[in-house]
């Protein structure tokens, strides 16, 4: 039995009219009960139009300086919203990194590797102008939109304003908290109980949760994070969260990443230096890297070939198949 | 009956919004002006982005971009204060007075901010602010960092050569982005007893002294080593380019 046969909309009220006849309505973005209710910012409620805007923005080329690039350039459905690129910028930087998948982004506490955006809505500012990514900024985004399309029309029923820095950083967040997975064939396994799980998934699913790897530890239930920032020891130029606190000994820290889909997120880390799970699982088996800030979990497992392989096959049982082929999330242009 | 009191409610109501919405009549609060001007100068000299000047490393530099915030401008007499503006942001290739209207009033100094206070600086979203803010996404004018979010408080940045040699082409760059709540500063100024009555207009020229940020006494920049931060790449020189710059600012 398909307990979400799609995540979205199932409750609409007629809340507004525009002398332009579109119609906009309070909406629910379904999921699933196993995760907690979404605090929706105030002013943001999601709405039937502010959902279609964003997803018509976060599609748009014309937030790019050179109208090539768009948010799903780097952000592709079909791969969890992210590129499969080992970094996504544009041009070479020392602060490039592997694209984040998008999923369960509304239940963030805040956004980056260095955890330095608290909101969504703010969030949504920095690709914009970032000169390694879109490279344009928010006068021009404007400047290009707002004859185009139907845009101005959009905004005005969607927020009641002209289309603005405020209504483009609404939208944006709008869908993109709407992109919600959590029905995996874990999921049904583990939460709506189905029988359909191998010997093998179920060895690495039970290694995963165990006191010996301490996976589970910052890949917490039920989004597969805990949020905090964290070094597994790996050495690059990029510092993470020294970057914000100036102190030494938070070089090398990253926030965890939810590993939802991450058989369909390759390369990983925050540089994209891993290629495959097995790579992964090999990495975490053999104690991480040597950086000193290197996080006391992180530590050789003494794992067998056949548990690293158990781990691996746990790990594929988390994507989510029905998220990443909703046509709902698709530009509809 | 019961309608009838219904009706004269609405009335009143109605009255008091019409009348309380109408300010023709209503006396103007009595203003005055204060008009602080900013003079980028480099040695005693009016600024040039055209001008080559020598460091106290016998570097040639051109500065080719000033920005930065002033914020919580206060006028004090005693222990009263009076904020006459929450922010401000200078640019070098823009009108360089800030005109305020203020109330009659009495002061004897003036002080603010260099930068966004932590306040307006941290967990804000600049797209909550009109346009035409000095926070706002676009009254910011590139002055905000997204990554880690919260106001560039100054901006410096142009050309170099190391050797010294006249008519050398500047062929490299430097760039001192500064910001996050350590390096905030607040200046203060004795401005004398200052009296201003109503039609009153009075204007204090504040030079910016640039050639403070390179060539500060206590701690001149050797451009051949200290040439790039954005803060958070280069705290330590942040600190010590926000020091120099606060050094900048003399009422005239």
């Amino acid at each position: 039995m398909r307990t979400f046969i799609s995540f979205f909309f199932i409750v609409g009220i007629l809340v507004g009219c525009t002398e332009e006849g579109l119609h906009d309505k309070s909406v629910s973005f379904k999921q699933p009960h196993y995760f907690p209710p979404i605090n929706f910012p105030e002013g943001n409620e999601p709405t039937q139009l502010r959902f279609e805007l964003g997803k018509k923005l976060f599609y748009e080329v014309k937030l790019s300086k050179n109208e090539d690039q768009s948010c799903a350039s780097c952000h592709r459905l079909p791969a969890a919203f992210t590129d499969g690129r080992t970094v996504s910028s544009f041009h070479e930087n020392e602060f490039a990194r592997n694209a984040p998948t998008l999923a369960n982004l509304a239940w963030s506490p805040y956004f980056m590797s260095e955890g330095g955006v608290p909101t969504l809505e703010l969030q949504a500012l920095g690709p914009i102008h970032e000169k390694h990514e879109l490279a344009l900024s928010m006068e021009g985004v404007i400047e290009r939109l707002k004859d185009k399309s139907n845009y101005a029309e959009l905004s005005k029923a969607a927020y009641g304003r002209e289309l603005d820095a405020f209504v483009i950083t609404r939208a944006l967040a709008c869908f993109e908290r709407a992109l919600i997975s959590g029905d995996s064939k874990f999921d049904r396994y583990y939460f709506l109980k189905s029988n359909d799980y191998s010997v093998l998934e179920k060895q690495g699913m039970e290694l995963f949760f165990s006191e010996r790897t301490q996976c589970s530890s910052c890949h917490a239930l039920p989004f597969f994070t805990d949020y905090q920032l964290y070094s597994l020891g790996l050495e690059d130029g990029d510092i993470g969260l020294e970057r914000r606190t100036y102190l030494a000994s938070d070089r090398g820290k990253f926030k965890t990443p939810s590993i939802r889909n991450i058989e369909l997120t390759a390369p990983y880390m925050h540089n994209g230096s891993m290629s495959s799970l097995e790579e992964v699982v090999s990495f975490y088996n053999n104690g991480g890297g040597p950086r000193l800030t290197k996080d006391s979990r992180v530590k050789p497992l003494n794992l067998s070939k056949e548990e690293e392989a158990a781990l691996v096959a746990f790990l594929k049982t988390l994507t989510d198949w029905n998220f990443v082929q909703n046509e709902k999330f698709l530009s509809a242009e | 009956m019961k309608m009838k009191i219904v009706n004269n409610y609405f009335f009143v109501v109605l009255l008091a919004i019409l009348l309380g919405s109408c300010g023709g009549d209503t006396p103007s609060t009595p203003e005055t002006k204060v008009h602080l001007k900013f003079i980028p100068t480099f040695n005693g000299q009016p600024l040039s982005i055209d001008s080559v000047y020598l460091n106290a490393f016998g570097q040639q530099l051109r500065i080719e971009n000033i920005q930065f915030y002033l914020s919580n401008i206060y006028a004090h007499n005693g222990s009263d204060s009076t904020l006459l503006k929450q922010a401000f942001l200078f640019t070098l290739l823009e009108p360089k007075t800030l005109s305020l209207n203020v109330s009659p009033q009495t002061f004897s100094s003036l002080s603010f901010g260099v930068g966004v206070p932590a306040n307006l600086n941290k967990n804000v979203d600049p797209s909550n602010y009109a346009n035409s803010n000095p926070l706002s996404v676009q009254g910011s004018n590139g002055m905000f960092w997204y990554w880690n979010t919260g106001y560039i408080f100054t901006k410096v940045e142009g050309r170099y050569e190391l050797t010294g040699t006249p008519n050398a082409p500047l062929m490299d760059s430097y760039a001192f982005h500064l910001g996050d709540d350590p390096l905030y500063r607040v200046l203060h100024f004795n401005t004398g007893n200052v009296s201003l009555a109503e039609g009153d207009a009075r204007t204090f020229n504040i030079e910016v002294a640039l050639d403070s940020v390179f060539n500060r006494p206590a701690d001149p920049i050797d451009l051949s080593v200290d040439n790039l931060t954005h803060t958070t790449s280069n705290f330590p020189l942040a600190v010590r380019v926000t020091n120099n710059f606060v050094s900048a600012f003399h009422l005239q």
